[in-house]
């Protein structure tokens, strides 16, 4: 089937089976607010998910044999674009890690028999999976991660604690890094085991933010017993699925990229200014202009991005490029709105709530600059896959872990004597 | 401009490339410095197709490719990279004003344009554009003619003894006439210049009378676009610098030693080099959007070129400053040919409109309410 008859075939659909969206109201925040998520509201949402897979447009390019429709992603492509004036389960951040990360890593890794239970049900909204991925000590350095899983009588029993793990308090199963191996070098002793959130001795807890909402939470993990069944990958062998999850995670994190065309002068921080009355000061202005010319540079950023890719001439680790952007003008753009805004954004009152979008955006700021990918790992990865550059020296990559927590201990400022070697 | 280029299109970057590599190295620019192109360097790279991009065939011109913007930027990216002294981007200029606002006479100037012989100049001098201080330009009725009155602070491409236009203030709307570097009243004074590579000069305009037939029938509009070619094509100049420029610097990373370690492999260094690319990538996608955009007249063609030269003359400093900082002393002496590419990235930062002018100017263009008006 063409896209163009798979969009003809979806308008139809969508006019019979889902309700219009109101307005258009689009807001610019390049974040997704969070929102507390009431059992209601999630059940409500879950079954909008059924009708939708009900209907063949839940995983479209996903294998048909696990529930999907075996499409390509110019298929995917034109659903979006017709669905985007319907409204479409809301299933948040949870349901962006089950489709887009989770799911698709579970599609390449498990086995034929995990995919088949587990691949449908995702798309279906009966399992909502997010990650179990980074530690209060591994974070950047993911493959230093302390949670263990260790063999028992039909399967594994995990103890440990995983923090960052975003949307966990209304999700099904966590996507568990655990370390089974010590007597090996860090990359070569992580194993990947599924976790139901409602195994006994798991505890989740949401954790505040600086913005003051909830969206992550923190685990932990108390003698949680999972069966064999729930390996997805192999033993000690983890980091080849770790690898497949990030790339998923970076391509999930991009933003779309839109048709060329003329767009306006950022109008979010030109309201700003302009309710502020700050308009007719220059450097504002320049500020504002700063932050338009970075949005505008990044989407022919994106188009020289995929075309890159289409043509097969990207060089390795070339879409690291993207995230760095991000994190790099996603700050400067936080901050041009605390310009913009002056001491609206400082204090306001409650009845006027444009202020606190100011402030909230610039406590937002740096979420890009961190969150999947610190700047310095694009850097990293930019330095040495892109531009041919070599490693620093490592003290943790040749010795078994073990060895290496134990020197850590060992490497403080004060203790000279005691640095590795 | 390097993607979705045609086979004519890889070959003329081809051919200009190994011009640049034979013909003028960088060691000939050293011989040279301060010192305007050689005729027969002219005549070479008329030869060459260097000004014949917005010329009509019948007037000894053409395209490559038959999409000409997307030509002069391959060519101009070529030129910054190698740091060439051919004053392309005002010759298309001169060009492209000329063949579309010209009359008979004025267009017999291009044969001559294009072979080199007498390469047009453009220079940008309606009131309200003012680029630099001290440029501003009218023009009066005059008895047989105009009389135009004024001076152009910072003019580049004006030492090949070639015609050149010039945009004038009449009557508070805005033209453009064909002026004679020989006509009376024309006063050219070279200048001394940051950029050592090419060179530049004031001109100042004393009562010159421009027969009527020397106004090109040009209005505000044509002239913001000539602008946003200028933008656009100067920017893809400037990439090519600072690619060149970045290169050498990274080659440099990877083979300095310190501490027992080549100094690429410090994260404090690796990540300033990472930063830098960014910006030299993200630069060459702005270029390939707006030339893009300028060769398709699309309609969001003039704000790309300010975001442009906006986000490319911030770059061109950022990168240059870096690289200078990773060279560390080597690259302040004058032996090294760091220094060039540095001076040349510090002109392009600011000839056709600063960033900060530019920043401003999308204002303009998005007709948002600000205060007085720039200029």
């Amino acid at each position: 089937m063409s896209p163009e008859q798979f969009a003809l075939e979806a308008r139809q659909w969508l006019a019979a089976n889902m309700r219009r969206r109101d307005s258009d109201a689009s807001s610019h925040s390049i974040l997704g607010r969070a929102t507390h998520r009431d059992a209601d509201d999630l059940a409500r949402q879950r079954s909008l998910q059924r009708k939708v897979f009900e209907g063949g447009y839940a995983g479209i390019t996903w294998p048909i044999r696990y529930g999907g429709r075996g499409l390509g992603a110019e298929h995917e492509r034109a659903f979006t674009r017709e669905a985007s004036n319907y409204v479409m389960p809301d299933l948040g951040i949870a349901g962006g890690t089950t489709a887009l990360v989770c799911g698709p890593t579970v599609l390449v890794h498990a086995t034929d028999d995990f995919r088949s239970r587990h691949a449908p049900a995702m798309l279906a909204g009966d399992e909502l999976w997010v990650q179990f991925f980074s530690e209060p000590s591994a974070g950047s350095d993911l493959a230093a991660i302390l949670t263990s899983a260790v063999r028992v009588d039909g399967g594994w029993r995990i103890n440990g604690s995983k923090v960052w793990s975003s949307a966990a308090h209304y999700a099904d199963y966590g996507l568990c890094l655990t370390r089974t191996n010590w007597d090996v070098p860090k990359h070569k002793g992580v194993t990947w085991l599924a976790v139901p959130t409602s195994a006994p001795g798991v505890t989740i807890r949401p954790i505040r933010e600086i913005n003051g909402s909830a969206e992550f939470c923190e685990v932990f993990l108390d003698d949680v017993f999972v069966p064999d069944d729930h390996l997805i990958g192999e033993v000690d062998r983890g980091w080849t699925v770790t690898r497949t999850m990030l790339t998923f995670e970076r391509l999930a994190g991009d933003p779309d990229s839109k048709a060329p065309g003329p767009r306006a002068l950022a109008p979010d921080l030109v309201a700003l200014a302009s309710r502020a009355g700050r308009l007719d000061d220059a450097s504002v202005r320049q500020a504002i202009s700063t932050a338009h010319v970075n949005d505008v540079v990044q989407e022919a950023f994106l188009h020289r991005l995929a075309a890159l890719y289409d043509s097969g001439e990207a060089p390795d680790g070339y879409a690291s490029y993207g995230k760095l952007a991000s994190g790099t003008y996603n700050p400067i753009r936080a901050r041009m709105g605390l310009i913009a805004a002056g001491e609206s954004a400082i204090a306001w009152s409650p009845a006027d709530p444009d202020g606190a979008t100011a402030a909230t955006d610039y406590l937002n700021g740096r979420i890009l600059s961190i969150a999947g990918g610190t700047n310095e790992m694009q850097r990293n990865s930019i330095g040495e896959s892109v531009l041919g550059l070599p490693r620093e020296p490592a003290f943790d990559l040749d010795v078994p872990f073990s060895e290496v927590v134990r020197r850590a201990g060992r490497f403080t400022t004060t203790d000279r004597a005691g640095q590795p070697g | 401009m390097s993607l979705g280029l045609t086979d004519e299109q890889r070959l003329f970057r081809a051919v200009a490339e190994r011009f640049a590599h034979d013909a003028m190295p960088i060691s000939n620019i050293r011989g040279r410095l301060g010192q305007p192109p050689s005729p027969e360097y002219l005549q070479r790279t008329g030869e060459l197709g260097w000004y014949a991009a917005f010329v009509p065939t019948d007037l000894g011109g053409g395209s490559v490719s038959g999409r000409s913007v997307i030509d002069a930027a391959v060519l101009a990216e070529v030129q910054g990279a190698h740091l060439q002294p051919a004053p392309t981007v005002t010759a298309h200029l001169f060009a492209r004003a000329v063949a579309m606002f010209g009359d008979q006479q004025t267009r017999s100037l291009l044969p001559a344009h294009c072979a080199g012989d007498a390469i047009g100049g453009f220079m940008f001098a309606e009131t309200t554009r003012g680029w630099y201080a001290r440029t501003a330009v009218t023009a009066e009725q005059a008895e047989d003619g105009f009389m135009l009155n004024g001076s152009v602070a910072i003019a580049i491409g004006v030492d090949t003894a070639g015609p050149f236009v010039v945009t004038a203030s009449i009557d508070g709307a805005a033209s453009a006439f064909v002026v004679m570097p020989g006509d009376p009243g024309v006063a050219i004074t070279m200048l001394d210049s940051i950029d050592i590579t090419r060179s530049m000069a004031r001109v100042r305009f004393t009562d010159v009378i421009v027969p009527p037939e020397r106004q090109l029938t040009c209005h505000r509009s044509d002239i913001e676009q000539l602008a946003a070619l200028a933008a656009a094509l100067s920017s893809a100049e400037t990439v090519g610098t600072m690619r060149r420029l970045f290169d050498m610097t990274l080659e440099y990373a990877k083979v300095r030693v310190a501490f027992g370690r080549v100094i690429g492999s410090f994260q404090a260094i690796k990540h300033l080099l990472a930063d830098l690319s960014l910006q030299v990538e993200l630069s060459t996608a702005i270029v390939d959007e707006a030339v893009g955009a300028l060769q398709d007249d699309r309609p969001d063609a003039v704000e790309l070129a300010s975001v442009t030269k906006a986000y490319v003359a911030d770059s061109a400093l950022d990168v240059s400053q870096g690289c200078l900082q990773i060279h560390g002393g080597i690259g302040y002496t004058w032996e090294h040919d760091l220094h060039l590419y540095l001076r040349r990235l510090a002109a392009d930062a600011a000839l056709f409109g600063s960033a900060q002018w530019h920043r401003e100017h999308l204002w303009h263009l998005d007709q948002l309410p600000v205060g007085a008006h720039h200029g």
